[in-house]
């Protein structure tokens, strides 16, 4: 992965309601998700396939990426409908073995020969929502170089599998989360953490909620976001863009950093706070990812 | 006075540094073992130059820093064999504490801690600065709690001494005070790890005593 | 086997067992009869006896029978506790796949000596230590007669050499383990958390059912326990309670009524009612409805005993 990918905030929606693809585009978020599973009735499925073609240009005309989130057991003919040039990943939900995930690999690869698209660009999302997915974890984040991160372990669809209820204010999916991240950092990969806040709620609209888990997930060093709601897209921008104070900081930091480094010191105090190679290393990496950030905005407003 | 010290190679010298540390750690252990076993820090991809450093009469074990595979810790077992043997060390004499920094160390921990009868304790080390843990609103340090515990039923299940205490966001490390250090032990212990290291002279008191309470 | 409603397993120990009477009134799914360290003598005799008596009485309350043995699952254990009538064995302190698979063989064999049915002696291998948590996917997957397992928080710190505390809970990782990988393979994760499971406080029954409804909202599906205070409270923990009954019948009105209309996603409250959620609520219905079958089993069953 050479570009840092910034993916702070995504939209997914059902590709068969022209409405919501009309305006997906203007919600100012870094990628969209037309989706053909969980929010598009079996018996419209065949139609929603067909559209997707002719919705990859509109839902890219704000600058986002445009993702797709193909049914578990409909892998050849939702694959055949969604990859076209404009793609740039595809969603796999309820992931649950590495095979699965070759099969998909092999034939997106089919596809992207097929249809001009460079090969590998198309990256593979590896939803993870069932025990059998957690337990075939490490196997699943090998099974593909078009896996880009990994993470989750909670959310709706693991808890319908472990049969629990949500929202009863304890941390309820510690060993899925942990397991998941601990798979994706292994292979060195992007992790989209969920972070625990208690919220007995379950509202999928509450912006306060939604910023406050997002700049929890930043200060972790986590920037990728996602949801249902349009709410959810200005405070996950937010949350997720460090700040110009977190800039500053971290440029003092590499500064000083640099400084140690010549006099052959390994650390030292700032402010109460030690300044070390691995400060130095999170420093470095907040300042790419702010410029990412950047450039992002640019890039949109450009359009 | 500490139980055991450790000579440091790894953490605190400024690579620079190296060189000068490793003529001085024989000097070092000459000192330390006269009231406390002494074990020796060593990185594993600078084995050959550490343990030759450090591999003298009143040398108890090495730490083997970010290790990440069996095949690591083989490599290490038998460099203190060859090492024993040329400096009339009893055979096997010299222990090893397997320390687990990395995503991928964590994850073959199983395999690492059995992987040489010289290995007998286990621990997470700076962990929480390799992986870059850093604190959630609840105060834990993200994903610890899951390291912490999952190491405890490894290390139990494979016959080995867990090590290490649970340190929480206000303390960081290098910065940690006394109280800080006591209420980690005191954390640490009643999770199931049996001792923990230190990185400053004032915390051995606190640990000594969050260790013993109970 | 997630149909399986298994939701209370009494431990009772035979030592102490004083008469039969009391034991099928008290309303636990199954009660499982203690044979681990019982002596030789008993275990050719009166052990042997009552196992035998129980599974008879068991039918008085609707009870299933299983008797505990050790990992060394001792010839003598098996041959005194497994009869016609039994469910099956609670395997205490299973660590290893080998393990279960050697007692599969057995239990086989009792079936074909003893005019058992084949197959349809079940296995609940209890995790007692760091080793049988580690390996909890060996130990589930090695026999199909595995249908739920449980973890013995108590006999895990025991393993872990440390003294448990409230307010700090060593066993998050553990019991995550256990709840994944059972559900992963289709077993019941059994489990009483720390610290109702390991300290026993005394406690009201309301306060009971709220730290059984906590291990629910974990993923287990029922817990194996020797305080019969726990029996009631944890039926119903275990069970769907009335008002999710009555809110997921809504929700699939609600949603039919949308998909009539032509709409897969229909709001309710705060919240988006779509397929997965419709799916989720015809899941937890027949939970309820197959909890509400067993309880009514286990009532028909004490008043037909009452009226011998």
């Amino acid at each position: 992965m050479a570009e840092r990918l910034v993916r702070r905030s995504g939209l997914i929606f059902p590709i068969n309601n022209p409405r919501f693809l009309e305006k997906a585009w203007t919600r100012g978020c870094d990628f969209l998700v037309l989706d053909l599973e969980d929010s598009v009735p079996p018996q419209q499925k065949a139609y929603a396939r067909s559209l997707v073609k002719t919705a990859i240009p509109v839902a890219a005309k704000g600058g986002a990426e445009v993702w797709v989130r193909i049914n578990h057991d409909m892998v050849e003919e939702d694959l055949g409908a969604a990859v076209w040039p404009g793609l740039r990943r595809v969603n796999y939900p309820k992931t649950e073995t590495a095979e699965e995930i070759r099969f998909v690999d092999s034939i997106i690869s089919r596809l992207e020969k097929e249809r001009g698209i460079a090969p590998g660009y198309i990256e593979i999302g590896a939803n993870i929502e069932t025990a059998l997915g957690v337990s075939n974890a490490h196997e699943i984040a090998a099974a593909s170089p078009r896996i880009n991160d990994f993470g989750g372990g909670a959310g709706y669809d693991m808890s319908r599998d472990l049969g629990v209820e949500m929202f009863v204010g304890f941390e309820q999916f510690m060993y899925g989360k942990g397991e998941l991240e601990l798979a994706g950092m292994v292979k060195e990969m992007d992790i989209h953490a969920a972070i625990f806040i208690p919220d007995v709620s379950g509202s999928v609209s509450d912006a306060d909620y939604t910023f406050k888990i997002a700049e929890a997930s930043r200060k972790l060093g986590f920037y990728i976001g996602g949801g249902l709601h349009p709410n959810v897209v200005e405070p996950q921008n937010r949350g997720h863009t460090p700040t110009a104070e977190e800039v500053s900081e971290a440029r003092r930091v590499m500064e000083l950093y640099k400084t140690l480094e010549a006099e052959g010191r390994a650390w030292a105090e700032l402010e109460g706070r030690v300044i070390d190679r691995y400060e130095a290393r999170r420093a470095k990496a907040l300042l790419e990812f702010a410029e990412a950030c950047a450039e992002r905005t640019v890039g949109r407003r450009s359009r | 006075m500490p139980d055991v010290m450790v000579v440091d190679l790894v953490e605190l010298t400024p690579d620079a540094q190296r060189g000068r540390a490793r003529q001085q750690a024989l000097r070092a252990i000459g000192h330390a073992s006269v009231h406390s076993e002494v074990f020796a820090m060593a990185h594993k991809s600078r084995l050959r130059e550490e343990l030759g450093a450090v591999a003298w009469p009143g040398l108890s074990g090495v730490v083997l820093s970010r290790v990440e595979s069996a095949e690591e810790v083989a490599a290490c077992d038998e460099a203190l064999g060859r090492l024993e043997d040329e400096r009339g060390l009893a055979p096997k004499s010299l222990g090893v504490v397997a320390s687990l920094e990395t995503a991928l160390g964590n994850h073959k921990a199983m395999e690492i801690v059995k992987a040489s009868p010289r290995v007998w304790g286990v621990t997470l080390g700076r962990a929480d600065l390799e992986m870059d843990l850093r604190p959630e609103p609840s105060g834990e340090l993200h994903l610890l709690p899951y390291f912490m515990e999952r190491l405890i039923i490894i290390a139990r299940a494979a016959g080995v001494v867990p090590l290490g205490a649970w340190w929480r966001s206000t303390a960081r490390g290098l910065r940690a005070g006394a109280e800080d250090t006591y209420e980690a032990s005191l954390r640490g212990k009643a999770l199931g790890f049996k001792g923990a290291f230190c990185v400053e002279g004032h915390q051995v008191e606190p640990v000594n005593r969050g260790f013993s309470h109970g | 086997m997630l149909s399986l409603v298994r939701r209370t397993i009494l431990m009772v120990s035979l030592k102490t067992l004083k008469g039969m009477d009391d034991l099928w009134k008290l309303g636990a799914d199954a009660v499982a009869l203690d044979l681990r360290g019982m002596p030789a003598e008993a275990l050719n005799g009166q052990s042997r006896k009552w196992v035998r008596i129980s599974t008879g009485f068991a039918s008085y309350g609707g009870s299933e029978v299983f008797v505990v043995v050790d990992s060394k699952a001792t010839e003598r254990q098996l041959g005194a506790g497994v009869w016609p009538g039994l469910s099956g064995v609670v395997f205490g302190g299973a660590e290893t796949g080998e393990q279960v698979v050697a007692l599969d063989k057995r239990l086989e064999d009792y079936e074909t000596r003893r005019g058992i049915s084949k197959g349809s002696l079940q296995i609940v291998p209890v995790l007692e230590t760091a080793l049988g948590v580690w390996n909890v996917r060996e130990v589930i997957k090695a026999s199909p007669r595995v249908t739920q397992v449980s973890l013995d928080e108590i006999a895990l710190a025991k393993d872990l050499d440390i003294k448990l505390q409230e307010g700090l809970d060593p066993f998050e990782y553990a019991r995550g383990r256990v709840v994944v990988e059972a559900t992963a393979a289709k077993v019941q994760p059994l489990d009483v958390p720390h610290p109702l499971g390991t300290l026993r406080p005394k406690c009201s029954s309301e306060d009971l059912f709220r730290l059984g409804t906590n291990a629910k909202d974990l993923g287990f599906k029922g817990a194996l326990f020797s305080n019969r205070e726990w029996i009631g409270p944890f039926n119903r923990a275990f069970s769907p309670t009335a008002e999710q009954v009555e809110y997921y019948k809504k929700v699939r009105e609600v949603f039919a009524e949308g998909v009539a209309r032509g709409t897969a996603a229909v709001p309710l409250g705060k919240r988006m009612i779509d397929v997965p959620v419709d799916e989720w609520a015809k899941a937890v219905l027949e939970r309820a409805s197959r909890c509400r079958a067993r309880d009514e089993e286990k009532r028909r069953a004490m008043e037909k005993a009452g009226k011998e």
